[in-house]
């Protein structure tokens, strides 16, 4: 069975098949955020370089999230669609997870050591998790204070055990000081450990159906949040005092 | 091919509804599936981009699959597939272009990325099946309002534009300005059959003369002045004489302008389109002076003037007809040109 696995959620995109033997040709995109103009062309170059077509598929795999929103849904519509038209199955995985392969002996990308994920979710934010070296689940993928990532390393007895990954460890370079930060060629997720958690996932778990196949945003819309918590409401009452010039 | 028919396959994705169609040979409506997300839409005040992408990813594949079933085409059938790639919401727009794209690279069926305007052009299509370019267009809608020479069905030569707002945005401002709320064009329109349209005389605006170019940034400043003043003499304001008013304004200008190029190109067929087509006032002031000047006006039925993906595989279907055809680098353009 050919699996495909498809990653765009950060600004570099990539797509890759994985043969039965867990062999892997993959591309990724030749310039910053263009996921869809590279996505589809870049797979039929994979299919023409394997000797095969879209209908030896056997498994759509997707990264839903977290990262950039624009990004996860052409990934995810993808996937939707190509699960959809082909009739095969489909599985979604989180983009934080996909670096656990690097804990967990005996897989091609074992470091040995932990994994502490961070993205970039900007002020002081990201979209993290932390494994330990034995894949063991220390803080689960959510949205937290990049501290509050630092805090659950720290805590740990073996805490120069862990290497820190993601764009994260671009965008708070100046607060990681003296941790173990990946090479940057290992630092971002690629579409063959999408690939490589989704197969594993699919045998564990089966299909997600195309239909329920969705994003994982980590965040609601700002707009619905003020929605929420009023503050669209006393936005549009003061826009209206000034339209009527009270 | 179904029935020795050639089968488009049409999406459209560019705003706030989340469409998928199918057509026979170009004119034949086999489906015509729109999901709406005007309700959601309507707790903001307009469109909030970020959800409006949100709903198409969770809507479009159910659309697709709808259209393809009412249809009773399976994807094997389908000859053709066409998506609007523009112009719209950023965010929207790419939905509709990756699930055109994933279909292409899964099936192998040809792809065309349509102009959402010459989308709207081309409902008339389906609405007269006869009706064949070359002909002038007024395409009026929420983010157009264009005069435009249709020479063939994939050349188009722009005889005017808006220099600021669009007609479908100045009913939405001005509809919240008077409190009717969203979406503008319905809500005015509605208020204006209770209105008197002399009431309140707004000033028109037609710029420079032999411009087919048009401003309606004016006249909603012109109803907010007025509500200002009226509001602060203590004077109550009639919300349907200003809906009525404004409008009678806005429409004046448009249907003279359009007449005017009418007469100068000596085309005596004038075919209207975009969400702006459905107003009523619009459509009964062009009726009565095509009819006064000889002129064959075409409006869209009113289920087709409206953002659908029917006009798209319409248009698709006689893009590729004449020869395009796109690849799978096909991108979304916020912006793209008529
Ligand atoms: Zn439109």
């Amino acid at each position: 069975m050919y699996v495909l696995g498809i990653e765009t959620t950060g600004p570099v995109g990539s797509v890759a098949v994985m043969n039965e033997k867990g062999q892997v040709v993959s591309r990724k995109t030749s310039e910053k955020m263009s996921h869809l103009r590279e996505l589809t062309s870049m797979t039929e170059e994979i299919f023409r370089e394997m000797g095969i077509k879209a209908s030896n598929l056997g498994l759509i795999t997707v990264s839903i999230g977290p990262g950039s929103f624009t990004g996860i849904r052409i990934g995810v519509t993808t996937a939707r669609t190509l699960a959809q038209a082909l009739k095969i199955p489909c599985k979604g995985v989180s983009s934080l997870e996909i670096f656990r392969e690097k804990t967990i002996m005996g897989n091609t990308n074992y470091t040995g050591k932990g994994a502490a994920i961070i993205y970039n979710a900007r002020r002081g934010q990201v979209y993290g998790a932390v494994y330990g070296p034995r894949s063991l689940e220390i803080l689960p993928p959510g949205p937290y204070m990049l501290e509050d990532v630092l805090d659950a390393v720290s805590s740990q007895e073996d805490r120069e055990d862990f290497i820190f990954y993601g764009d994260g460890v671009d965008a708070y370079a100046d607060r990681l000081e003296g941790l173990a930060l990946s090479e940057e060629d290992d630092r971002y997720p690629t579409a063959a450990m999408v690939a490589r958690l989704g197969r594993k996932r699919f045998d564990e778990e089966g299909d997600d159906g195309y239909e329920n196949l969705l994003p994982d945003y980590m965040r609601i819309a700002e707009a619905e949040q003020k929605l929420r918590d009023g503050t669209l409401q006393r936005m549009q009452e003061e826009k209206k005092k000034r339209y009527e010039g009270n | 091919m179904k029935d020795g028919k050639f089968i488009t396959l049409g999406i459209e994705t560019s705003c706030d509804e989340t469409a998928a169609a199918v057509v026979a040979d170009g004119r034949d409506l086999l489906s015509n599936i729109i999901s709406t997300q005007i309700d959601i839409h309507t707790a903001y005040g307009g469109v909030v981009p970020e959800i409006a992408s949100r709903k198409h990813l969770e809507d479009i594949n159910r659309c697709i699959q709808a259209a393809l079933d009412e249809a009773k085409v399976s994807m094997d059938q389908v000859d053709l597939i066409g998506v609007t790639y523009g112009p719209g919401l950023i965010g929207a727009l790419v939905i509709g272009v990756a699930a055109a794209k994933a279909l292409t690279l899964a099936t192998g069926k040809p792809l065309i990325g349509v102009n959402h305007m010459h989308g709207h052009i081309s409902s008339n299509y389906l609405t007269y099946s006869k009706l064949e370019p070359p002909f002038l267009s007024l395409v009026v809608s929420g983010g157009h309002t264009n005069i435009v020479y249709v020479k063939d069905y994939n050349d188009y030569e722009v005889l005017g534009g808006t220099r600021d707002d669009a007609i479908g945005e100045a009913y939405d401002k001005v509809a919240r300005v008077i409190g009717l709320g969203y979406p503008g064009g319905p809500k005015i329109d509605g208020a204006a059959r209770e209105g008197d349209p002399d009431a309140i005389q707004f000033k028109r605006v037609y710029l420079e003369k032999g411009s087919y170019d048009f401003s309606f940034s004016g006249i909603k400043t012109q109803v907010l002045n007025y509500v200002n003043s009226e509001t602060q003499a203590g004077r109550e304001v009639n919300i349907n004489d200003v809906a009525a008013g404004f409008q009678e304004a806005c429409t004046e200008v448009i249907t003279e302008k359009i007449i005017d190029a009418a007469k100068e190109l000596k085309e005596n067929r004038i075919v209207v389109a975009g969400g702006v087509a459905a107003n009523s006032r619009l459509r009964e002031m062009l009726a009565g002076k095509c009819d006064a000047m000889g002129i064959e006006l075409f409006l869209p039925d009113k289920s087709l003037c409206t953002d659908n993906a029917a006009m798209i595989a319409c248009a698709a279907h006689y893009e590729y007809k004449l020869g395009r055809e796109d690849d799978l680098k096909l991108d979304a353009y916020a912006n793209l040109d008529f």
